[in-house]
């Protein structure tokens, strides 16, 4: 549509809404698709990762054939599918979902993040050619100032 | 060329624990009911003390055959001929045991969640999902089971947990069922129900040798007779024996019944996808069990055709039950009756056999 881009926004927002309410109104659709529409609109926006973002709008269109075809059945076949595709993908020799599968031994950076100076090793999925990461296997911890630089 | 690797422990034991559990979400806690009373939250702890037992004579074996998977050793001890027969028996077991599995969910979901749908589409998306994983692999399957299980164990401990408005510690009693001696007996007959540790045997080779085995299998066992008991108990506390013998699937409906309010109901939804999740997983493992066993006993290397050559019967024999009853009352009382002896007993005899024939351990290893 040629309008100018300051209104687009505006423009793009009540057409959502009016045609959104027009559409519930008369019956087309229901409420219910409205909000699964705008949820799934807004969520998509919270991927950071725009090859990402991209892969997760084609497999879209096949979790809706699926849902469409066996309802919540065929979706939990597409996710268990679609995981195990991921599963037994690598990139450079490197498996997609570790570490958590497979679970490797000397990592424990799943969720949270381990301080730097605990971690004494590589990570084991990297497959490194040293495990240790510093020669006499300590790391340094924090220094602590005598005062005299200064600081 | 399908890929099998290597997996290690955390994997092995999710995929096992799987394998195990999803049987209870199915007809069990009804067939429990009438066997037992209110009694298999406690009567299962004997059947995993008997598989216990059973899984040491597996790992004996094991130790005994260090870096040989089950069907190798099964030709070592019992000879060519012998061999082929204990695996083709094995095998064939396996075979039936996902039959059973893929004609149990087909009916389940057609009674649940999917009335109106034909069985040949419900069976063709669950043995798809099989071909799929199959397809991809051992390693792949064991992957996808250890990073479903925390999603199977928190949604079925939040069904339990939520479930905690309809329990009724009167419904436990009399405490003793129908007498301990029933007890005793259907514990150490159903002990099959944990026989699926014997695919650590059947994967020995993908496993880091005899010793994490041993602690896979012992993990595992315990792991799943905690969840069979707590999800027993649960039926159990919720509905009255009588009552719980005429439900189809105990579990589910005690999901149906949760409610908390407008926001706060039917969360059947999210029992229906540890259910189906973990029986797709669970299928597949035992077909591929069979796989594995049926190319050892033919000498065939190339598993791809025989997936899809398998997939296809599996899918035909899946449609030829007559109706949910015969899976219930045939199918599965056959499995829960005898399956100890092809997966518990087996190994057995293998071991015994072997120690006359003095085959593998110190003897081989002192020639």
């Amino acid at each position: 549509m040629r309008v100018p881009g300051a209104i687009g926004q505006t423009l793009g927002i009540i057409g959502a809404i009016v045609l959104g309410q027009a559409a519930v109104s008369a019956g087309l659709v229901s409420p219910m698709l409205i909000m699964i529409t705008a949820i799934t609109g807004l969520s998509s926006f919270a991927i950071p990762n725009y090859d990402a973002a991209f892969a997760m709008r084609m497999m879209r269109f096949v979790y809706i054939l699926l849902g469409s075809a066996a309802g919540f059945y065929g979706i939990l076949a597409g996710i268990l599918i679609n995981n195990a595709l991921l599963c037994s993908m690598k990139s450079f020799g490197v498996p997609y979902f570790s570490p958590i599968a497979p679970k490797t031994k000397s990592h424990h950076d799943i969720i949270t993040v381990s301080p730097p100076w605990t971690v004494k090793t590589r990570p084991d999925y990297v497959n490194p050619s040293k495990r240790q990461r510093t020669a006499s296997g300590f790391m340094r911890g924090w220094k602590q100032s005598d005062g005299r630089d200064g600081k | 060329m399908i890929k099998e690797g290597k997996f290690g422990v955390q994997e092995a034991v999710s995929l096992t624990v799987i394998a195990i559990v999803s049987k209870v979400f199915f007809s069990s806690p009804a067939i429990l009911a009438g066997l037992v009373g209110n009694t298999g939250w406690y009567m299962t702890f004997i059947s995993a003390a008997v598989a216990l037992i059973g899984f040491g004579f597996i790992y004996l074996l094991l130790k005994r055959f260090p870096g040989k998977d089950l069907a190798e050793i099964f030709e070592i001890s019992f000879g060519r001929v012998g061999g082929f027969a204990a695996s083709g028996l094995l095998g064939f077991y396996m075979f039936f045991t996902t039959i059973t599995r893929t004609n149990e969910m087909t009916e389940f979901l057609k009674v649940y969640v999917m009335p109106l749908s034909p069985n040949w589409f419900v069976a063709g998306i669950f043995v798809a999902c099989v071909f799929m994983l199959c397809m991809l692999g051992l390693e792949s399957m064991a992957r996808v089971s250890k990073l479903f299980i925390y999603f199977l164990v928190f949604g079925f401990a939040a069904v339990l947990a939520m479930g905690v408005q309809n329990y009724d510690v009167n419904n436990l009693f009399p405490i003793l069922g129908q007498g301990l001696d029933k007890v005793a007996f259907h514990g150490v007959i159903r002990s099959s129900i944990y026989g699926e540790v014997i695919i650590l045997a059947i994967f020995a080779k993908s496993l880091h040798g005899v010793k994490y085995i041993k602690k896979e299998g012992i993990r595992a066992i315990l792991i799943s007779v905690v969840i069979i008991s707590a999800g027993l108990l649960a039926c159990s506390l919720t509905f009255p024996n009588y009552i719980q013998q005429e439900i189809t699937s105990p579990m589910y409906e005690m999901a149906t019944l949760i409610d908390y309010g407008r926001f706060i109901q039917r969360v059947e939804s999210i029992f229906l996808y540890v259910w189906v999740i973990g029986e797709f997983i669970s299928a597949s493992i035992m077909f591929y069990s069979f796989i594995r066993l049926f190319c050892h006993s033919f000498r065939i290397t190339d598993k791809k055709p025989i997936v899809i050559g398998s997939c296809i019967t599996l899918y035909a024999l899946a449609l030829m039950h007559k109706d949910i009853i015969t899976i219930i009352a045939g199918y599965v009382a056959v499995i829960r009756g005898l399956g100890s002896l092809p997966m518990l007993t087996l190994p057995l005899i293998a071991l015994i056999v072997a120690s006359i024939r003095k085959k593998g351990g110190d003897v081989q290893c002192a020639k």
